[in-house]
């Protein structure tokens, strides 16, 4: 007995047990209680489906698993979204590799020109908001075959193009591809950069062909890299509303989570939560196939570590024209969209590019009544905005501090006991949160904390429901890159301060934090950035009054306001990328180094 | 392997703790009947005036909250304040219908403070999730049914709103005025893909009036155009069971444009070079006529009587009180107080929180007070006439179909 209390009383005199301990009881609560929830969402009568379903509110039922899968409904509500969801993910992959790998070969291993400056914007993609690029795409190709207006592409070259070509499948897959690019960009491009020049160098040595090389050396190299990019860009493109939503509505064409937005929003939610459960098992597949193949390579290129002598391919004769061709697709990726949104909104009348058409008046104006198009101040005097500036800044703020703080302290949990079931069960339980879509995970939310629980209020509109939520989602990230980080760092250093006897928060605070400081900030700037420009996981807990720019912006968006909508995205992108360089130029952190770890 | 093993392990333990949790999280709005509290029965006339509500709510002293899908109503309150109840607290919020349906249920069934009055359109909706639900009820005194009449019943009507044939104007490649005549246009081959509507999934007005054609008298109706507009005799598709459902299918054949919003969609038309029209609320109308052009006509023209059988659909916005107001007599005498004159249109002093004088209604096209006897926008018609040539918005029967329809056009679009 007593020995069985001194065993106890050990576990849990270190620090990092009791942190494993309360992580497992708080994510248990926050994480998988969502998940149990979907399940039995899909098994009642919801209140919007009492037509439908002919039973009280509340009751069982399997109508929604007979809906769906039933002969009739299954290929317009399931399969077709279903297959358009893979193949559109499945291309996105393609298209990021392509994009992000060239460009990371260009940048680490070529003599491109203007590197500095490329890099800097190549970025810019993944820091803006995910529809950024769909909607910019739809400004700029939109024509009178279409929509019956012009965009600016058309007014600018004559040429109209066709519908497939500005809607539906196919700009979804390039739109997608392009904002997950940088991904692949930071993966594939950080093995290049780290890769030991020594092999090259022994294949040059045996007069090796460039090509043979490549395909020999340099491919294998980056494979893991390439594998962890498709992973990261399938799921995330699978889990893309709104560049689906702007982009496919119009011809109707649907993904699984535009399907389940329309679900959740319409006359059966009991399907939507069928679907989202869908794809979360379609995430646990991907992370389990993920695991399977490059689970235990992923430090592959690094291990042998760094060369100081990268041999830099000479592109002679084509070095400035590929860097011209760079320079373009960068420019199409990163500037030319907030071009476009600065342009759309300056104009006074909508698909009229005419400099007499250009006013400020969005920008700064006086509401002009309701029988005009401006029947709200410019943005810049209006209070709405600023208030929603407010709460995103302080709710992204919020998200960080909560997310980022979790994220290393489960790091530092998880690595130091780490091979323990204890430790492997808390680390697949940071990591749920990423495969449980945000439209569905915020459902489930609303009606866990819209109910006062023992001593948890109802914590229906509050502030308090978006940080959780916020700080929960963002975990993931945060906590791969506190796993990641600690795992470089030897525990021999606090070891060190242990035979010392340095109590744990000093060993902390003095140790860890200062030699973490620059993967920690960057810890803390991710979620920051995410929740900034967030919107699927915040839609449906903001209410009227705790309001968030991207919500304020799909408000516009829905209204109709082309120009304060445009006007709201531009000053999301400034605010984010402002910050992110602040804190970069402050701090050296950076998101780069929050991608993947 | 290991690792799932974990994850599953994960998931087992949690089973047991949720099963411990009072009821888990897990507990969904919809699951437990909602609590109303005692509230007047919505069939009775009230027999209390706008002054003793007034009173009272003045005495009550609690906070005014309302939600609208309009934001008339949003300035309305303010000057209402400003004049009758200075010293109380009020907010007043646009929000989407959608959404309020989500927020109100939620906040009723769990007694959270929210609005005291909703306005809300999508009638089909509102009955079977709010109403029947017990989260807002239905209230009129008599002053209101002597302004409003049959209109009171089964849901209280604030205002119309129409949506009708719009198209562009201005150029030979676009229509002229009065070349539509029929509403079986939009299923023409030759207007493919040349017809919008803003998604019928995310706006409930544009679904009900889909279910709304379904009915016996409007498919009736649109049988005997189809005859006129193609020269015989329509054939119901086997999946159609009347003109209805042929009609819903056609459209969506033609490659019928979904929108995300009424406004982008009007300044589309508007500035398209090639003829392109739809179904959008009046106010677009009037608002395009700031883009005229330098010839003095519109850009935007709208359909009048000359569309067989209908030039589209007119619904409501509903006033209804909130299960769990805070101050609900505030609220009814604030509602009583928009149906007239003053409420509708502002008296010329009345002045909302900014100073500005409140101008409610006024010079608003496509806005007709539930109260007839408050006069149209100049220019406009009024709303006995637009009903006449509309298809008039039947929660009822939105309520009862809505569910196949929907699923009809979940097989076709």
């Amino acid at each position: 007995m007593k020995k069985r209390w001194n065993r106890i009383k050990t576990f849990f005199s270190k620090p990092y047990n009791i942190l494993l301990i309360a992580f497992l009881i708080v994510l248990s609560f926050l994480v998988v209680i969502p998940l149990i929830s979907i399940v039995r969402d899909t098994f009642i009568v919801h209140s919007a489906e009492k037509s439908r379903v002919h039973q009280a509110v509340g009751t069982f039922t399997t109508y929604h698993w007979k809906r769906l899968f039933g002969a009739q409904f299954s290929k317009s509500l399931l399969w077709d979204p279903l297959k358009h969801s893979i193949v559109t993910s499945a291309w996105a992959c393609v298209v990021s590799i392509l994009i992000g790998g060239s460009f990371a070969w260009l940048v680490s291993r070529s003599d491109m020109r203007w590197k500095k400056l490329l890099t800097k914007l190549f970025i810019f993609p993944y820091i803006m908001p995910s529809w950024t690029l769909g909607l910019a795409w739809k400004n700029f190709f939109k024509n009178i075959e279409i929509t019956g207006s012009n965009g600016i592409f058309h007014s600018f070259t004559g040429i109209t193009v066709p519908t497939w070509f500005a809607y539906g499948e196919f700009p979804i897959i390039i739109v997608t591809g392009m904002h997950y690019a940088p991904f692949a960009y930071i993966l594939i491009g950080g093995i290049l950069h780290n890769m030991d020049a020594n092999l090259e160098e022994a294949a040059i040595i045996l007069k090796t062909s460039r090509l043979r090389m490549f395909l020999r050396i340099t491919i294998p190299i980056v494979m893991p890299a390439v594998l962890s990019t498709i992973i990261l860009v399938f799921s995330g493109a699978m889990a893309s509303f709104a560049t689906p939503q702007f982009l496919g509505l119009p011809v109707r064409y649907y993904v699984l989570t535009t399907e389940l937005y329309a679900s959740i929003n319409g006359t059966n939610p009991g399907v939507g939560y069928i679907l989202a459960m869908i794809m979360i098992l379609i995430s646990v597949i991907i992370m389990f196939v993920n695991q399977r193949l490059i689970g235990n390579r992923k430090s592959y290129a690094t291990v042998t570590g760094k060369s100081a002598n990268i041999s830099i391919f000479h592109l002679g004769i084509w070095r400035t024209p590929v860097s011209i061709v760079a320079f373009i697709v960068v420019m199409c990726m990163s500037v030319i969209p907030l071009v476009t949104f600065a342009l759309e909104s300056l104009l006074s009348y909508t698909g009229v590019y005419d400099f007499n058409n250009l006013t400020l008046s969005f920008w700064i104006g006086q509401a002009q009544g309701h029988d005009t198009w401006q029947s709200e101040s410019g943005i810049l005097r209006n209070a709405e905005v600023y208030r929603t500036l407010w709460n995103s800044l302080r709710l992204a703020f919020t998200c960080a501090l909560g997310a980022g703080t979790l994220g290393f302290l489960a790091g530092y949990s998880i690595v130091r006991r780490r091979g323990s079931f204890l430790s492997q069960v808390v680390e697949n339980l940071t990591f749920i949160p990423y495969l449980i879509p945000s439209m569905a995970f915020s459902a489930i939310y609303l009606s866990m904390f819209a109910t006062k629980h023992g001593i948890i209020p109802s914590l229906y509109g509050s502030f308090a429901i978006l940080a959780l939520i916020g700080t929960i989602k963002y975990l993931p990230m945060a906590s791969r890159s506190g796993v990641n980080s600690m795992l470089q760092l030897s525990p021999e250093i606090e070891e060190a301060g242990i035979i010392m006897g340095v109590p744990w928060l000093k060993r902390m605070t003095r140790i860890i934090i200062p030699i973490e400081k620059t993967t920690i900030v960057s810890g803390y700037l991710l979620p920051f950035i995410s929740a900034m420009r967030e919107l699927s996981l915040f839609v449906i807990l903001v209410t009227a009054n705790n309001r968030v720019l991207t919500t304020l912006l799909l408000f516009y968006d829905e209204k109709g306001y082309t120009q304060f909508s445009n006007a709201v995205n531009l000053l999301i992108i400034i605010v984010v990328l402002l910050i992110n360089f602040t804190v970069e130029k402050l701090t050296g952190a950076s998101i780069e180094k929050g991608v993947g770890g | 392997m290991k690792k799932l093993l974990a994850l599953l392990m994960a998931v087992l333990m949690c089973l047991s703790l949720a099963a411990c949790s009072s009821n888990g999280g897990g507990e969904t709005p919809a699951e437990t009947p909602a609590e109303t509290p005692a509230e007047e029965p919505a069939a009775e006339t009230s027999a209390e005036t706008f002054d003793e509500l007034l009173a009272a709510g003045i005495a009550n002293g609690n906070k005014l909250t309302i939600y609208s899908t309009h934001s008339v109503t949003v300035t309305a309150l303010e000057a209402f304040m400003k004049k009758y109840a200075p010293e109380i607290e009020y907010e007043g919020t646009q929000v989407g219908d959608t959404e309020q349906i989500t927020q109100v249920a939620q906040e009723v069934k769990e007694g959270v403070s929210g609005a005291d009055i909703i306005f809300i359109q999508d009638g089909g909706r509102v009955l079977t999730d709010l109403v029947e639900e017990g989260y807002v009820y239905n209230w009129y005194n008599q002053e209101i049914k002597d302004l409003v009449g049959e209109d009171c019943e089964p849901l209280l009507v604030w205002d119309y709103c129409n949506k009708v044939v719009m198209y562009n104007n201005g150029s030979d490649n676009t229509y002229n005025e009065g070349d539509i005549t029929n509403l079986w246009y939009a299923t023409d081959p030759a207007n493919k893909g040349a017809f919008w509507m803003k998604d019928p999934t995310t706006e409930g007005v544009n679904m009900n009036f889909l279910v709304n054609l379904t009915s016996e008298e409007n498919a009736a109706k649109l049988e005997a155009a189809y005859k006129e507009y193609y020269g015989q005799d329509l054939v119901l598709d086997e999946d159609c069971p009347n003109a209805g459902y042929q009609f819903i299918k056609m459209l969506y054949a033609n490659e019928m444009m979904l929108g995300s919003s009424d406004s982008t969609i009007a300044k589309d038309i508007a500035a398209a070079e090639k003829p392109q029209s739809g179904l959008l609320t009046l106010n677009k109308y009037l608002k395009s006529r700031g883009d005229q052009l330098e010839n003095g006509s519109y850009r935007l023209l709208y359909a009048k009587d000359e569309v067989a059988p209908f030039a589209g659909f007119i619904y409501p916005i509903y006033g209804l009180q909130v299960a769990n107001a805070d101050n609900p007599e505030l609220a009814k005498a604030f509602l009583i107080w928009l149906y007239s004159p003053e409420g509708w249109y502002g008296d010329g002093e009345l002045t909302i929180a900014d100073g500005s004088v409140y101008k409610g209604m006024q010079g608003r096209y496509g806005d007709y007070s539930g109260n007839t006897s408050n006069p149209v926008a100049d220019g406009d018609m009024s709303v006995v006439e637009w009903k006449k040539i509309l298809v008039q918005e039947d929660p009822e029967q939105a309520a009862e179909y809505r569910a196949d329809v929907e699923d009809f056009i979940q097989l076709i679009k």
